[in-house]
Formats: C-alpha cells, sequence, structure tokens
C-alpha cells in the first residue's frame, strides 16, 4: 500500500523535538498560576435607598479585631449562625442585619465575617460606612 | 583533568523526553493561565466558598492606592470607563488582607454610587 512507504523515511530529529517540548514547558512553568479564587458579595449602604420593610427587628452587629458583638452580646464567629436562629421572629422575611465596623478591622477580619454568615438565610447584610 | 569522563555513554534521549512530558503535561492539566496580580499582595485567604475565575479586576493595596493591570489609578471612575455596561453590573475588588475594612467599605459604597448593582471581594482559597 502506500501508506507502506512512510515507515522506511528517517527517524525525527530528537534534539530539535526536545527544543520544542522544553519551550513548551518553560512556558507553561513561567505563565501558570497555582492560586486558587473565590469571591464574596459585600453589600455597603447605599445613601437614599431604604431595603424593603421587614417585620424582623433590625440586628446591629459590631465588629472588631477580637470580638463580634450582636446586639450587644458577644459571640464567637462560629456561634452567629445559632444566634441569628434565635434572633429571628418572622421566618419568611428578611432580617436586616447592620454591621459597624472598629477602627483597626482589615479586609481579613470583615471578609471572615461575611463568610461566616453566608450560611444563614434570610439575612439582609449592610456594612455601614462611618 | 576530566578527561576521561568523555569516554562515557550518551545519555538516554528517550527518558530525558518522558520526564519532561510529564511536566509539560502536569503545568498544562494543573496550573491556570492567567494575568499576574502585584506582586507584593497579600489576598484574603478564605475557606468553604466557591472557585472563581482568576481576576482581572482592580487591585487595592494596603495603602488604599488603587492598581489596573500593574499600573496605579488615580480613581475608580478610571478603571470603571474602560469597562463595558454589562461588566459595569458586577464589579469585583482585589483588596490585600491587611487593608483597612473601612476603605474597602468606601470602595464599595463608590462603586454602588457609581452603578454597579454588586461589588465582589476576591479572595484566595486556601488548599483543601
Amino acid at each position: 500500500m502506500a501508506l507502506r512507504k512512510a515507515s522506511k523515511r528517517r527517524a525525527l530529529s530528537m534534539t530539535s523535538l526536545i527544543d520544542i517540548i522544553f519551550l513548551l514547558l518553560l512556558f507553561f512553568m513561567l505563565s501558570s498560576t497555582f492560586s486558587r479564587f473565590a469571591e464574596v458579595e459585600i453589600a455597603a449602604a447605599t445613601s437614599g435607598r431604604s431595603t424593603e420593610p421587614s417585620d424582623n427587628r433590625p440586628t446591629f452587629l459590631r465588629l472588631s479585631e477580637t470580638e463580634v458583638s450582636l446586639n450587644g452580646q458577644t459571640y464567637e464567629l462560629a456561634q452567629l449562625p445559632d444566634a441569628f436562629a434565635d434572633l429571628r421572629q418572622d421566618e419568611d422575611d428578611a432580617l436586616p442585619v447592620l454591621i459597624s465596623l472598629q477602627d483597626a478591622v482589615t479586609a481579613q477580619r470583615l471578609t471572615d465575617l461575611l463568610v461566616a454568615l453566608r450560611p444563614v438565610q434570610g439575612l439582609s447584610v449592610t456594612v455601614l460606612d462611618s | 583533568m576530566r578527561r576521561l569522563k568523555h569516554t562515557r555513554r550518551k545519555e538516554p534521549t528517550i527518558a530525558l523526553i518522558n520526564i519532561v512530558f510529564l511536566m509539560l503535561v502536569f503545568f498544562l492539566v494543573a496550573g491556570t493561565l492567567s494575568r499576574p496580580l502585584d506582586g507584593d499582595l497579600d489576598l484574603v485567604r478564605t475557606a468553604d466558598l466557591e472557585g472563581a475565575l482568576p481576576p482581572d479586576t482592580v487591585v487595592v493595596h494596603p495603602d488604599g492606592r488603587l492598581s489596573y493591570r500593574g499600573e496605579t489609578i488615580a480613581s475608580l471612575d478610571e478603571f470603571l470607563a474602560t469597562r463595558s455596561e454589562e461588566e459595569r453590573k458586577i464589579v469585583r475588588l482585589v483588596p490585600d488582607r491587611e487593608l483597612p475594612a473601612q476603605t474597602l467599605v468606601k470602595l464599595a459604597r463608590e462603586l454602588r454610587g457609581a452603578g454597579a448593582e454588586s461589588v465582589m471581594v476576591v479572595t484566595e482559597r486556601g488548599l483543601e
């Protein structure tokens, strides 16, 4: 057959093959990143626009670098979902949460809090701007 | 001195290519191509969040300086001007983890004022 002829040709030159593969390897080693990203929404208060009225009384959460206090009581971040379950009077309505930030709070700390609040259903979170 | 060594056998080329191919496949599969963020930035660390695409957006440095694609920009408006109508609805920010949260909230409010429907904070996921 016609294809048989092809097997008689010379072996591929190794050197140029390796050249190309090395180039590809270098490119992918240098340009790829292994960090993985995620994102979380931050809801900041906007002036002049109110959220939907709710039957639940708004809760006030004060965040400092070391502790979180919800309506004046201190909690751990992990305890917050349970604390919110106790506060809610009307299951169907959103529970407004106002977050006030102390001076030394970093973006890391605020994000930790927002991530801790995410599993709680039906919160409408607003971060206050001093 | 080392002349003797020259008489040794040739290194096996096939084995070399095998290894290099393995490395190539590893980097192809495991790595993600993305525009590099600014070098000295420590992203906020989070766990338990779904993944997101590598960001191509405004970076906020610990001192509140804004930069986009490695170049310092004066204000968010300058960045928003380069974005299409669609991209302005959901705006992502990449803050350093030491950035004061007040500054972040201020920026988020500014973006809301400029018409963004939601403002997302991009974080770095730990390797679980």
